[in-house]
């Protein structure tokens, strides 16, 4: 005991300056995960000192609190632009313009979400202030993952945004439905944790420090240095990308995200396709680039490199998902295969791993975010009273009901096929293209497999659209349970589809600058190459 | 006014608007007014915009529409595109994408300009009579101008890209009109089919079109045909399929979903479902053959891919006989003129698969002409007889409808090929470029041409056909009841009337020598012509004789040819094996991946995941379940078989994380968890 | 020694991977998750252990993980005994077997 004693003695002494120190520093670098943080536990009072009609003050604090956040995250990137990245924390924290364009969405889906949550939760009557709280704590995880520079802080921004989210996933107390999607949600991500934990202990057992940095530097060394090191690496890097296409429902490890899709409350399946999916992805990034990069490629000394599963899950992601989402019949479902899918797309940006690809995974989280929660507002506005609201059926005849509604609708479901002019398009276009830029014909091959999925995933979104327009009305189908929060989504949301879609330069503008410090992989890979790729002059760099 | 041409798509796209929104507020008058002015506003603009290409030096060059916003801007933003090519070997340099949203004005685009704009304004305006009272009378419209924006887009397009938003817009618009009488389920049904045909084309067409990015490095047009130019490129011969062949052919696959070439063109009939001046502007006029101007606009790399453009007018060839061989049996009377139209399309594909561009897109003009006036001739019938479409139940309407009654016979006259009408001289310039291609090899040029020839013939046959039953045959049940004179209201009859005309003279717009793409034909020789006439007579004796003259003589013929005249009706069995091969290839497809996420999986994964479990982990043996599980599968021979047994028995969950646990297992035995262990002692054995 | 403490974390990882695969009790599930979890404190607590002798960039950090990681497990076990709960009061059950309203 007396070593580890003298150890942790030493390590306090020197790497912790002062608790006031550490406090400012804090204050200076996560000022949007404090302002999120009061909030929630303001909702939190809110909900246990309001009486039961007045639930709704937290929702309206939570909204705040969100809108504050933003401010702050936005100011951050405007005020301190130039003095980015910032690392602190003992190399744990890192806020750059990746972090900050991350923590953005995050707290833009948490205010979305409460916008549509609100009227939601009326017609389910289980309007409770936590429910607002809930969705701010697994805001501050979102927040927390991009800035995570060391597997402990990724781990634990994780933990923060899954335990909420389990949570809300079950928030529906007397609903079997949600309780056994929250049941089966819980399970398994807390197995997949598991499995991402154990991989980390043997990462960090081989590089000796959790920092992603360090591993960058030492995992390379270390099996340059002993081969036999190849299998213990390699164990878990496997485990911690099995672990990671978890978290991002990447097929096959997807089989969660339909069960918690279809039973979560309508408004949490918004905010878990697109909050805690796009943390995810970035959590994916900051280990899989920023700490795994060297990794990426196989090399001479056996290592085998963590591209081509990345590139296998993708196509399997794209694909699965696709052919499984034609013959669904219930629209959440739906949905959460589509999302499956778009899993693989945005992953393509990973596996082409250029600059291009970068932006392009960036592009099209920001995008897929808006179109995503556009469709899922559309989506809560069916549910009323006694109607559940989430089959394609219900969307019959919705175009002589509510054409603006339909319209959007059709916007939406455009753009989630990646059909022109609209966001998704420019989307897919840029991650595509970068497949196509790295010149790889593997890549290539992975390009036209995605073509082909979009040509597919095509068919079930019009699926939608045919609903609303060639299907006849529902006799005596009810008036949308709309609210001006809702209204706002959808229209903000229909806007930014199509604006980005046709003029989308601001937009790739900011993906570039966030994806802009994501070290690129190395020019063209010898062994996976083709021939004439490989001729002089073929590719600049 | 060119550079002004970016208006040309805007007036329509506010007419969408206004009438997508404010339409249902307005009256029909306001609704009709609002969206032929926005086309009318296109087509003044094209026009100016064309005299002035066609006045000025320009001739044969691309000229970029304006400079800046909205004109042109850059769209999908990148690095400095790369713009001198060495070859397919290099690839563009990191960050060479860029796409600007930017238009160009050159003599293809000029006619196609024209004719979209021209006939389309004539069919707004027909179609304002035709679709009088109908409940969704503004939507409609907004469609209709909606199509109007994508297809100037798509013609204006300077880039693959932005072509590729007309495509998906004109397709789109098209789905929405097909479907637009959704009451009716076969309407709702048709519109599923071309929505899946054309997806399959759109795959075909993106895997296309990243090709040639990645073989060009840029998807700009004008830099495509310049790095060709250069020659830097190596050409496939003929017989080599290279990275360009594959390129041309998947931009062929979505040229065969849009422009209905076999075995995509089965939504085309069926598309018919839709008002009739949509199958007049959308399904014969214009959208149809934007495939055939994709084609003509990248014909410099069909021209490097020799083997592609081989398939491509064998393609066609077989298109335009199936079809035109079916356009003889149908009965419903605009069924016959989609047959026609695909037969026609495969016709255009034949002349471009043989190198001579600029006919095709001669035939595109005329055949926009008098295909549009046989549609709305139709569509006056139809409306005249209150939703009657039946061939067997007309007869005897010349008479009662003299104004159709001419135009029509003028149109047919025209579509059969009979001199001096359009339609002679640019099928005549289509049959002389297939039989003088410089890319084909010489029998199967020589067979093509007379495929050609009878496709003529056969065209003349069942045009007559349909004219005669409709018009001149003994009348049938109308033609007693009701046998005044039909009213057709002006509306109708000015653009039959304005077709009619451009018809018979569009010929002397001979665009193909002008737009000098590929192989120019002059018109040399009186073989071809006189060949082209017989043909054309012939079919024109047989059908005025079978359906007039001895209609009885018809029936004995058509009854004796029983089976195979259901074969030909049924376009040879490619429509019912349309409904099965895509939609339920696809479907079963995805049937089979449900299944898989049920079935297969579920029990791959248990055996595998037990398998792999009772491998890995010894200590799984001790596990008191798995003795429970021997206990209970005593017809089990091993332990493993038992695992299955019971891994197949648990219910969802535990087959829900085996899928997930088995990708961990299957990893972790992979990587060699022993070898793991040892290799780590090995190294910190020193240590410790 | 450290070879030995890997190999006990390397089966109590496999015994819980295991038990969350054959295991039908939600609770029994949840112990086996908790092993996994278990397991990778071993490998931190002995990789920290290693580190620290020989003089690392960052010794005992995987100390302070395990701690961490022991926290995350109690929040972890709260709201899971939590979700159980209530799934026990709708359904009363708690083998997954039984919680199947969610069609594939």
């Amino acid at each position: 005991m007396t070593v580890e004693g003298t150890g942790l003695a030493v390590f306090v002494s020197t790497a912790v300056p002062s608790a006031v120190d550490l406090l400012a520093e804090v204050r200076d670098l996560a000022m949007p995960e404090i302002i999120v943080s009061v909030f929630a536990c303001l909702a939190l009072l809110v909900a246990a000192g309001a009486g039961p009609r007045h639930q709704r003050l937290a929702g309206w604090a939570s909204l705040g609190g969100t809108a504050l956040g933003l401010v702050s995250v936005v100011s951050i990137w405007i005020a301190q632009g130039r003095t980015l990245p910032r690392i602190g924390l003992a190399g744990m924290y890192v806020v750059d313009e990746f972090a900050l364009l991350f923590k953005g969405i995050a707290v833009v889906a948490a205010a979305v979400t409460i916008a549509i949550s609100m009227r939601f939760l009326t017609e389910e009557r289980t309007e409770r202030g936590e429910y607002y709280a809930l969705v701010l704590f697994a805001t501050v995880g979102m927040m927390l993952v991009p800035s995570g520079a060391d597997l402990l802080s990724l781990f634990i921004a994780l933990e923060l945004m899954s335990l909420s989210v389990y949570v809300l996933v079950g928030y529906l107390r007397g609903d079997g439905r949600s309780n056994e999607a929250a049941m089966k949600y819980f399970l398994l991500g807390a197995f997949s944790s598991g499995v991402l934990l154990y991989g980390m202990s043997l990462v960090y057992g081989v590089a000796g420090s959790t920092r992603l940095v360090d591993l960058a530097v030492a995992l390379p060394q270390a099996i340059s240095a002993n081969g036999d090191l190849v299998l213990l690496v390699g164990v878990g890097v496997a485990l911690l990308v099995a672990g990671l296409a978890f978290k991002v429902a990447a097929a096959p490890f997807h089989v969660w995200a339909p069960d918690a899709y279809e039973g979560a409350p309508t408004p949490v399946t918004a905010f878990m396709s697109v909050g805690v999916k796009a943390a995810s992805f970035a959590l994916l990034v900051r280990i899989l680039v920023d700490g795994l990069g060297p990794l990426r490629a196989a090399v001479e000394s056996g290592w085998p490199g963590w591209d081509l599963s990345v590139g296998v899950l993708a196509a399997v992601a794209m694909t699965w998902g696709n052919l499984a989402a034609l013959t669904q019949k219930n629209a959440k479902r739906l949905l959460a295969y589509s999302a499956v899918a778009h899993s693989g797309y945005a992953l393509l940006g990973v596996v082409a791993g250029n600059r291009m690809g970068y932006t392009g995974l960036v592009l099209y989280i920001v995008v897929y975010v808006a179109m995503n929660f556009g469709a899922f507002a559309v989506l809560i506005a069916l549910r009323r009273g006694t109607i559940a609201g989430d089959g394609i059926e219900d969307f019959r005849g919705l175009a002589a009901r509510a054409p603006g509604m339909a319209a959007l609708m059709t916007v939406f479901m455009l753009g989630l096929g990646g059909i022109p002019p609209t966001a998704g398009f420019v989307g897919k276009f840029y991650l595509f293209a970068a497949l196509v830029e790295t010149g790889d014909r593997w890549l290539v091959a992975l390009a036209a497999l995605a073509l082909v999925n979009t040509a597919i995933s095509a068919y079930y979104y019009l699926l939608f659209v045919k609903a609303m327009y060639a299907d006849a009305d529902e006799a005596g189908a009810p008036a949308l349970a709309t609210s001006p929060g809702l209204l706002a989504v959808v229209v903000v949301s229909g806007v930014l589809t199509l604006a980005v879609g046709v003029y989308p330069q601001p937009v790739i503008a900011v993906s570039g600058a966030a994806a802009e410090r994501l070290e690129p992989a190395p020019g063209p890979k010898p062994t996976r190459n083709s021939a004439e790729r490989a001729a002089p002059g073929g590719r600049a760099r | 006014m060119i550079g002004f041409a970016w208006l040309i798509p805007l007036f329509p796209l506010a007419g969408a608007i206004v009438l997508g929104t404010l339409g249902r507020r307005f009256g029909e008058r306001a609704v009709g007014a609002i969206a032929i002015a926005a086309v009318a506003g296109s087509l003044i603009v094209s026009a100016l915009a064309v005299a002035e290409y066609a006045g000025s030096q320009h001739h044969g060059a691309a000229v970029a529409v304006g400079d800046g916003f909205p004109a042109s801007f850059e769209w999908i933003p990148g690095g400095a595109a790369r713009t001198s090519a060495d070859g397919i070997a290099s690839a563009p340099v990191a960050g060479g994408l860029s796409i600007r949203w930017s238009y160009s004005v050159d003599a293809l685009t000029c006619v196609m300009l024209l004719v979209v704009t021209g006939v389309g304004l004539l069919i707004h305006v027909f179609a304002t009579a035709y679709m009088r009272g109908d409940p969704g009378f503004a939507r409609f419209f907004a469609y209709l101008n909606l199509f109007m924006f994508s297809m100037l887009v798509l013609v204006m397009a300077a880039n693959f890209p932005v072509l590729f938003v007309g495509w998906e817009g004109v397709g789109l618009c098209s789905y929405l009109l097909i479907g637009f009488w959704y009451e009716r389920d076969a309407a709702s049904d048709a519109a599923k089919k071309a929505f899946v045909a054309n997806r399959i084309g759109d795959a075909g067409f993106l895997l296309g079109i990243f090709g040639a990015f990645a073989v060009f490095g840029s998807m700009d047009f004008e830099t495509i045909a310049r790095v060709i130019g250069t020659g830097d490129i190596v050409p496939d011969a003929l017989g080599e399929w290279g990275v360009l062949s594959v390129i041309v052919l998947g931009l062929f696959v979505g040229v065969a979903g849009k422009s209905a070439q076999i075995p995509l063109f089965v939504w085309l009939p069926d598309a018919m479902q839709g008002p009739t001046p949509v199958s007049a502007l959308i399904h014969a006029a214009t959208m149809v053959t934007a495939g055939i101007y994709l084609m003509a606009r990248v014909h410099g790399v069909l021209l490097a891919a020799p083997s592609a453009m081989l398939v491509i007018a064998c393609v066609g060839a077989v298109t335009a006989l199936v079809a035109g061989l079916a356009a003889t049996a149908q009965d419903d009377i605009k069924k016959v003129l989609a047959y026609s139209t695909v037969s026609q399309l495969g016709l255009m594909a034949l002349a471009c698969g043989a190198g001579a561009f600029g006919t095709a897109i001669f035939h595109v003009m005329t055949h926009a002409f008098f295909k549009a006036l046989l549609f709305l001739g139709a569509g006056a019938i139809i409306i005249a007889l209150h939703h009657e479409q039946s061939l067997s139940r007309m007869g005897g309407l010349a008479r009662r409808m003299p104004v159709v009654c001419a135009t029509m016979c003028i149109g047919a006259l025209a579509i059969a090929g009979v001199p001096p009408t359009s339609g002679f001289f640019s099928k005549d310039a289509m049959l002389i470029g297939v039989l003088e291609s410089t890319v084909l090899p010489l029998p199967l040029r020589t067979a093509l041409f007379f495929v050609g020839l009878v496709v003529a013939a056969l065209t003349a046959y069942y045009t007559t056909r349909m004219i005669g039953m409709a018009f001149f045959a003994r009348g049938s049940d109308h033609d007693e009841a009701h046998g005044g004179k039909l009213s057709v209201p002006a509306t109708m009859t000015v653009p039959l009337v304005v077709l009619a005309v451009l018809s018979v003279f569009g010929g002397l717009f001979d665009v193909g020598h002008w737009l000098a793409i590929g192989t120019v034909v002059t018109h040399a020789g009186w073989m071809v012509p006189a060949l082209a006439t017989v043909a054309a007579v012939s079919g024109i004796g047989l059908g005025w004789w079978l359906t007039v003259v001895r209609p009885g003589a018809g029936r004995a013929i058509s009854l004796r040819l029983g089976p195979v005249r259901e074969a030909a009706a049924g376009a040879f069995g490619f429509d019912a094996a349309a409904g099965v091969v895509p939609v339920g290839a696809t479907l079963s497809l995805a049937r089979a991946a449900m299944l898989a996420d049920v079935e297969v999986v579920d029990r791959a994964v248990n055996s595998t995941a037990a398998g792999t479990v009772s491998g890995a982990g010894g200590s799984n043996w001790t596990d008191a379940n798995v003795v429970d599980g021997i206990v209970r599968g005593t017809g089990e021979a091993t332990v493993s078989g038992s695992l299955v047994f019971r891994a197949m028995q648990s219910g969802r969950f535990a087959g829900t994380s085996l899928v997930l646990a088995m990708a961990v297992a299957a990893i972790v035995v992979a990587f060699g968890w022993n070898a793991a262990v040892a290799a780590f002692g090995h190294w910190f054995g020193g240590g410790q | 020694m450290l070879t030995t403490v890997l190999t006990i974390s390397g089966l109590m990882f496999a015994l819980g991977v295991a038990g969350v695969l054959t295991r039908r009790n939600i609770i029994v599930i949840f112990m086996a998750i908790e092993l996994i979890l278990n397991a990778a404190n071993l490998n931190f607590v002995a990789f920290s252990r290693y580190w620290a002798s020989i003089g690392g960039i960052s010794p005992h950090t995987g100390e302070v993980f395990a701690v961490f990681v022991m926290v995350v497990a109690a929040a972890e076990a709260a709201v899971g005994l939590g979700l159980v709960i209530a799934l026990y009061r709708n359904r009363g059950t708690v083998s997954v077997d039984d919680i199947d309203l969610l069609k594939w």
